[in-house]
């Protein structure tokens, strides 16, 4: 009990640090001047992603999804990312890391985030060849996201 | 035995010249670690020399150096196990202490993520972060009125993040990494 109540506590830590750096990422993302920082942007945020997957307490509340309240952001950078070589591979792990998080991602925006995915597969075909390897593990956790 | 005969001796023992062989460490260590972490009263004596003994092995003490690559390795073991330590003893400090040495030990916590002399030490390093603010926050806290450490840091390494291809933006992404999970259980 004392646990629960102190994983409820440090719960506000969490919220604090990810409504500080999801806006600061997004914002450095889409400013002009940081474009050819894209990618390391990507890389920065999709490890954020990964942290806050980890440390949902519990995916009962909406309040304890914590990337709940940036969800439409950062999907958008994310997909934005897709489009550009350099930040390809951090926005697929960001993403992966996005259809991962218990709870944060209806069946419906599931189905927009493969779909980019998908027009990005099909449309690189041929520069994707030498990454088509990599693409399988990340696959892997949309499919299983699927299927359920 | 005075209290502080008391502890001047195990701290000699854990931190003086006396080293304990690995082999024996995980055994020899956890009788100190016990007794340096039995009560909440040893705080404010016991902080100090663990970040005297943190701080002692740092990469910019190193730089002034002359250690062999032995004396370099005994130096990272001794500094892991000291933050092992205070990772184990923080908790039965309490959040006061704790929170009354959080820029010190912020400080040198800092120095081990963002000039980190081994990826061991800096795996360390940043558990030991994580303890800092779970003891620290163990209390009550809201996120209205959420501030001290956990305020300052984020900010510090939101400062570094302005620079995202930078080389200090990954520790700094490491530690926002480690206060998001704080919460895991």
């Amino acid at each position: 009990m004392t646990w629960d109540l102190t994983a409820i506590y440090i719960a506000s830590v969490s919220r604090y640090t990810l409504s500080h750096a999801i806006p600061h990422l997004t914002g450095l993302f889409v400013d002009p001047d940081e474009l050819p920082n894209r990618g390391p942007v990507l890389v920065l945020l999709s490890s954020l992603i990964a942290a806050a997957r980890d440390s949902t307490v519990k995916a009962d509340n909406a309040e304890d999804i914590f990337l709940l309240p940036f969800k439409d952001a950062v999907l958008g950078v994310l997909v934005t990312g897709l489009k550009a070589q350099s930040s390809l591979r951090p926005a697929i792990e960001g993403l992966n890391g996005m259809v991962t998080t218990p709870a944060l991602l209806d069946d419906q925006e599931i189905g927009f985030v493969v779909q980019k995915v998908n027009d990005v597969i099909s449309s690189q075909q041929e520069d994707l060849l030498g990454t088509r390897c990599s693409f399988s593990p990340l696959s892997s956790g949309f499919s299983l996201t699927i299927t359920h | 035995m005075t209290l502080m005969g008391l502890l001047q001796m195990i701290s000699r023992a854990l931190f003086g010249k006396i080293w304990y062989p690995m082999r024996l460490g995980g055994v020899v260590n956890h009788l100190p670690r016990s007794c340096l972490s039995a009560s909440p009263l040893f705080g404010n004596l016991i902080i100090p020399l663990f970040l005297d003994k943190v701080n002692a092995g740092s990469p910019a003490t190193k730089v002034q150096s002359h250690f062999s690559a032995c004396d370099t390795w005994l130096t990272d073991k001794q500094k892991r196990d000291t933050l092992q330590t205070l990772a184990l003893c923080l908790p039965v400090y309490g959040s006061t202490i704790a929170a009354n040495s959080a820029r010190k030990l912020w400080s040198s916590l800092k120095l081990e993520i963002f000039q980190p002399t081994d990826p061991e030490t800096e795996g360390e390093a940043l558990k030991t972060t994580q303890v800092v603010i779970k003891t620290i926050y163990a209390e009550d806290v809201t996120d209205a009125d959420l501030g001290g450490l956990a305020k300052d840091a984020c900010a510090e390494c939101i400062q570094i993040l302005k620079e995202p291809e930078k080389s200090q933006a990954k520790p700094a992404i490491k530690v926002l990494c480690a206060f998001m999970s704080t919460t895991r259980q």
